[in-house]
């Protein structure tokens, strides 16, 4: 199956190869061959972060930051190993707001980063 | 152009999101339309001029006191220094100074950046701080002249690039600023038989001068999205890379508009250019207060750091062993000056001398102030040593070197 996409169009993907010899391969099914949310991501914003960050995010349980801006809004929220992130809501100030939030948690600890979020929540709200 | 593989390019969402936002008036780092970032000037020590990093060697490092200066404008970085020399002065205009900028677009600050000839925004970049400067008079060339039509003094500003967080143009031209208002130039005086000749004085006989700077020109950038509507000032790198157009205007605090560059891009009404330039001299005011607080702030810490500071054991010349010694010294006294007795011994039959040695430290500033701390970082200088001397003045014994008679603790044990 080939899918055809524009340049420039965000992908959310499962890195199959990817060495200096041979083209790299990338799939949209998981290691199972089960056919995930691995897609073309619509809409929303993305970011990049440092690799760090990332997996700090993608640790579970969750991370204090996405936690205590998944309290008060709604939104989703893509991760990838190579620091990127993507961030979508209904509206645009949401999207802002977690995008920010999440650039400045980088090194702050738990207690902080949720004092950080009540902040930045009171302030728009 | 074999950089564009490097340039940066923004994704279909990215491109999408920046600009539905802006249709709400929302920027992406939470700023308004018309907001700047966040500016930092710093002076002096603080800047290393690194040449030619490759990984390992480092070709050229020099330190720059005066006339040296580094902007963060959010995530852009920029230094500036400045140098003078003194050359013969171009034909037509034998008695004006010269002045000119020059641009380092590093790599390390962006990777379509390449090494070696400057780019086209590299060379925009310098235009356009250059006609600031340059055609609005800010920098007075007339009292650079030293012998008319043989020296003048020609003034180089060197803009180096260390990030580039977008809005290269204001942050450099703030940089060139800020340098331009810290340097001092060598003072030269003319004499001789025929009065051509000229002796350029060191730094520690004359002070160095200040140039003459009329007025600060201080660059505006603006942004333009969607059809020239949309108008934003300061871009971030993203929002330098979606955007339509983009427009400069250099305006300075009072109300003159000293150059506007235009470069290409979108087509832009002439009321936004008009609304444009009055938002560019409110900043343009804004800004320039900033940067005359921070060299003031710099120039009187200089000051400060100039004024030679005396112990106050030294004002009472008479041999007292009742001299008034500094509290927080005194049990570091203690433990220094058993190491180093032999060597006080020494200096102190020899007072006149140590008088001298300390008056002429005009290289070594704050001796009290940092006597102190050089104490306990028991680093046995020059300094530490004559101050001990001023303060024991007559040894009478080996206890009262360290600690005079009437300041001593009565101890059972240890009877004085």
């Amino acid at each position: 199956m080939v899918i055809h996409l524009q340049v420039g169009t965000l992908v959310y993907a499962r890195v199959v190869k990817a060495n200096s010899i041979m083209n790299p391969e990338l799939s949209c099914m998981d290691a199972m061959g089960k056919s995930t949310e691995f897609t073309d991501l619509k809409g929303g914003y993305m970011f990049d972060t440092s690799t760090g960050l990332s997996r700090m995010l993608l640790s579970s349980p969750t991370c204090p930051v996405l936690e205590a801006l998944g309290k008060k809004l709604s939104f989703e929220i893509a991760v990838g190993m190579n620091g990127r992130v993507w961030v979508n809501a209904p509206s645009p100030s949401n999207v802002i707001l977690v995008s920010n939030a999440i650039i400045k948690s980088e090194s702050l600890s738990a207690i902080q980063q949720k004092v950080m979020v009540e902040n930045l929540l009171q302030r728009v709200s | 152009m074999a950089m564009e593989h490097l340039r940066w390019r923004p994704t279909v969402n990215e491109r999408d999101f920046i600009e539905s936002a802006l249709q709400s008036d929302l920027r992406v780092d939470g700023r308004r339309s018309f907001d700047f970032r966040r500016l930092d000037i710093s002076f002096g020590r603080g800047c290393v001029f690194v040449e030619w990093v490759v990984i390992i060697d480092v070709v050229a490092v020099s330190f720059r006191e005066d006339g040296s200066s580094e902007v963060q404008l959010g995530e852009t970085r920029v230094m500036g220094y400045v140098t003078a020399q003194l050359v013969p002065p171009y034909r037509d205009r034998p008695n004006e100074g010269t002045l000119a900028i020059f641009t380092e677009f590093s790599p390390m600050a962006d990777p379509a950046f390449e090494p070696g000839r400057p780019g086209e925004s590299a060379i925009e970049l310098g235009r356009v701080i250059d006609r600031g400067l340059r055609e609005s008079r800010a920098v007075d060339m007339e009292s650079l002249c030293v012998v008319a039509g043989k020296y003048v003094w020609s003034v180089r500003v060197d803009l180096h690039i260390l990030d580039n967080g977008g809005n290269l143009i204001d942050a450099a031209n703030i940089a060139a600023l800020a340098a331009l208002s810290t340097f001092r130039r060598p003072e030269c005086t003319v004499g001789g038989e025929d009065g051509q000749q000229v002796t350029v004085h060191d730094a520690e006989v004359r002070d160095p001068i200040p140039l003459t700077i009329h007025h600060l020109p201080i660059a505006v950038t603006f942004a333009y999205f969607g059809e020239g509507n949309i108008v934003v000032v300061d871009p971030t790198y993203k929002e330098e890379a979606v955007m339509g157009g983009r427009m400069t205007a250099t305006v300075n605090s009072n109300g003159d508009v000293c150059a506007i560059q235009k470069a290409g891009g979108e087509g832009v009404m002439s009321s936004v250019i008009m609304q444009c330039l009055r938002i560019a001299s409110v900043k343009a005011a804004d800004v320039t207060s900033k940067i005359r607080t921070a060299v003031e702030k710099y120039a009187t810490e200089k000051a400060l750091k100039k004024v030679k500071r005396l112990p106050a054991s030294m004002s009472q010349k008479t041999n007292a062993p009742d001299v008034t010694m500094v509290d927080k010294g005194d049990d570091k006294l203690g433990s220094q000056s058993v190491e180093t007795l032999s060597d006080v011994q020494q200096i102190s039959k020899d007072p006149s001398v140590v008088i001298e040695a300390n008056d002429h430290e005009d290289a070594k500033p704050m001796i009290t102030e940092s006597s102190t701390e050089v104490k306990t970082t028991s680093s046995s200088g020059a300094a530490v040593e004559s101050d001990e001397a001023q303060e024991i003045r007559s040894p009478k014994s080996l206890k009262d070197a360290i600690k005079p008679k009437h300041k001593r603790k009565k101890r059972k044990d240890n009877r004085s």
